[in-house]
């Protein structure tokens, strides 16, 4: 239980960081600079919870993210482009690739 | 864990996320709205074959318990159980079994299950053999041969797994089907409404699921979620996720079942921010006397509600929503008994004490939330109106005395009980003579959370509802504070914390012998926990 409970614990703050680069100040421009020294990539399998159009933002139950050593959890990603979402339902079943700079993640790719 | 550790776990959850700008959940209201454009799949409705295809009960010899794949949400099998009949060339799944009073049903369930299982058929006044119970549950590969009458009034009741232990699991994984039982009353009903089954004659099976990262049903329960029931992530209709349907402006007939594990729900229609009166029109035990108008009522784990919606009184062609208004769940298992306040630590820690039991990604109890879009369509001119009088209801059988008093509660260790029992096969605490009249008091501890009590084996009437919680006072009638589905017949009543319920029942059956039944909270993790009495009636 304690471990449930400390994955979503971390899952909310790293939404909350996540969702950080597209609040006022955290600037979009952030996307579209080459990739930093040291950026991984990850892939993963989820099922859509929520889509936030206006923040350019999924929510994703997801399985283990490979390439970032990060386990199952449900958790909140802004996209690249916000015509990613265009296509993308709640409860529906994605694969997806993802950055991680090392403080902020980003999907790259959804389908 | 205990109660103040979670709220403490809660709250420092809200906090964090904050701190990032964002909560782990949406608000409700954010919830509520975003899930509103979201309602994009077409509602399961009862078909020739599949899932819920109804079948007269008397033609089904065999119902096969199986393990199989099925599309829960669209595109994705996932791992389902169900009750699998094969009659006519046609494959059917849970299907809607219809009977006649006096019909005989003979059939043979067949376990292909990898664990023990029984069906119960519930609602109906059965022989203990009948019944379906843990005591004769049958291991995998075995059989069971029911061979029964229907004895009771025409009514929506419904099957389902009742074996020790794992019933919420059962059920959870997809085993549950109604059994409508129609007489003169309900086809004089149907022809005056010009209803068709299927059609403008519907069941709603109202469920609550989670899903896991590939989309298939999940069911992983923690300590707490053992001790306050299972609440999903989704709430499902007819097994369909987000359901729509396609209405015309006439009257429809809506028989709804809570087949949720535990989840209550206050439902009502509304069309934008507007509450759209509804009828009800009858409970557990079949049709009321007369329609019953409401805006909002509440339904318990097992109940069933029929209901009666005239879309003639929606305004324009905006969307009906069938949803769950927000009311507070009553998770009051830490208050103090005598006092009915929340301990000193929680309020201290400044969390509401009457918080939610929330699993993460649950939709919290008592949260609202949209159930199913109506979309009104164009469609001819429709004149009928509801008849004044539907039906003769048996009277309460009440005796004068004292009543045998249950009280309704936990041990402080995560443990719910009744008068402090728990469920042991081989005991029966409480013994009635056949053909005895009895009124029992199921009184509901304050520190507790409601509880939906069913007794098998015999209807009962409710009789009076005393100190009931201002929620619940809000919708009760001037007599007893009686609410509107206590003028029927009942096999489950919802208690809540604090409330004390008189019912009455009448232990008046023509099965030889003693018979030994249960009865139990229905909230499926108490039941599993053992929140159930066995009682004898000597014959």
């Amino acid at each position: 239980m304690k471990n449930i409970l400390w994955i979503t614990l971390i899952a909310a703050l790293g939404a909350g960081t996540a969702f950080a680069q597209n609040q006022p100040g955290g600037k979009q421009s952030l996307y579209a600079q080459a990739p930093a020294a040291g950026q991984k990539t990850g892939k993963g399998t989820g099922l859509i919870q929520r889509i936030d159009q206006d923040k350019g933002a999924v929510t994703i139950k997801h399985g283990p993210l490979q390439g970032l050593d990060m386990p199952a959890m449900t958790m909140s990603f802004p996209v690249k482009d916000k015509a990613m979402l265009a296509n993308l339902q709640p409860l529906q079943k994605v694969e997806f690739e993802l950055a991680y700079d090392g403080r902020n993640y980003l999907i790259t790719k959804i389908k | 864990m205990k109660h103040w550790s979670r709220r403490k776990f809660l709250a420092a959850l809200a906090g964090a996320a904050g701190l990032g700008g964002l909560s782990g959940r949406p608000n409700a209201a954010f919830a509520a709205a975003n899930a509103a454009g979201q309602f994009t799949h077409r509602l399961r409705l009862p078909g020739a074959s599949g899932l819920y295809a109804a079948v007269m009960a008397k033609d089904v010899r065999q119902l096969t318990v199986s393990e199989l794949d099925f599309e829960v949400l669209p595109g994705i099998l996932s791992p389902f159980r169900a009750y699998v009949a094969d009659v006519g060339g046609r494959r059917l799944l849970n299907p809607t079994l219809l009977a006649r009073p006096g019909d005989q049903i003979r059939l043979r369930m067949v376990n292909r299950l990898k664990q023990p299982t029984i069906i119960h058929w519930h609602g109906l006044t059965n022989d203990e053999r009948n019944d379906g119970v843990g005591n004769y549950q049958v291991g995998p590969d075995g059989n069971f041969d029911y061979a029964f009458t229907v004895r009771d009034r025409a009514a929506n009741y419904w099957y389902h797994p009742h074996p020790h232990d794992i019933a919420g699991e059962q059920a959870y994984k997809g085993l549950a089907g109604l059994l409508i039982v129609k007489d003169e009353d309900e086809e004089r009903l149907s022809r005056a409404l010009d209803l068709v089954p299927g059609v403008t004659d519907i069941p709603l099976v109202i469920q609550d699921r989670s899903f896991n990262f590939e989309g298939k049903l999940e069911y992983k329960l923690s300590r707490e979620q053992m001790f306050m029931g299972f609440l999903g992530e989704e709430i499902l209709v007819n097994l369909t996720v987000r359901p729509y349907f396609d209405a015309a402006r006439r009257i429809y007939r809506f028989r709804i079942l809570n087949g949720s594990n535990a989840r209550s729900y206050r439902l009502a229609f509304a069309q934008g921010n507007r509450l759209l009166d509804y009828y009800l029109i009858g409970t557990d035990g079949g049709l009321l006397e007369q329609p019953h108008k409401l805006r909002e009522t509440f339904i318990g784990a097992a109940q069933r509600l029929d209901v009666l919606l005239d879309l003639r009184a929606a305004s324009g062609n905006e969307p009906v929503f069938l949803k769950s208004l927000a009311f507070d769940p009553m998770h009051n298992e830490s208050v103090d008994e005598k006092t009915g306040k929340p301990p000193a630590a929680a309020a201290q820690g400044g969390a509401d004490p009457h918080a939610a039991h929330a699993a993460p990604g649950a939709i919290a109890d008592g949260t609202e939330t949209p159930l199913l879009r109506i979309n009104i369509k164009s469609s001819p001119e429709y004149k009928r109106e509801i008849p004044p009088q539907l039906s003769r209801v048996p009277r309460p059988a009440a005796v004068a005395g004292e009543p045998r008093r249950l009280r309704l509660g936990h041990d402080g260790k995560g443990n719910w009980n009744i008068n402090g029992w728990r469920f042991n096969m081989h005991e029966t605490p409480v013994v009635v003579r056949r053909g005895a009249r009895e009124t029992w008091l199921l009184q509901n501890n304050r520190a507790s959370m409601p509880h939906p009590i069913h007794i098998h084996g015999f209807q009962f009437r409710v009789i009076e509802r005393q100190n009931s919680p201002a929620q619940i006072k809000a919708l009760a009638g001037r007599q007893n504070g009686l609410l509107p589905q206590d003028l029927g017949l009942l096999d489950t009543v919802l208690v809540w914390p604090g409330e004390s319920v008189r019912i009455a029942l009448d232990f008046s059956h023509p099965f030889s012998g003693d018979q030994t039944y249960m009865f139990h909270c229905h909230n499926l993790e108490h039941e599993d926990t053992g929140m159930m009495v066995g009682y004898k009636v000597k014959a």
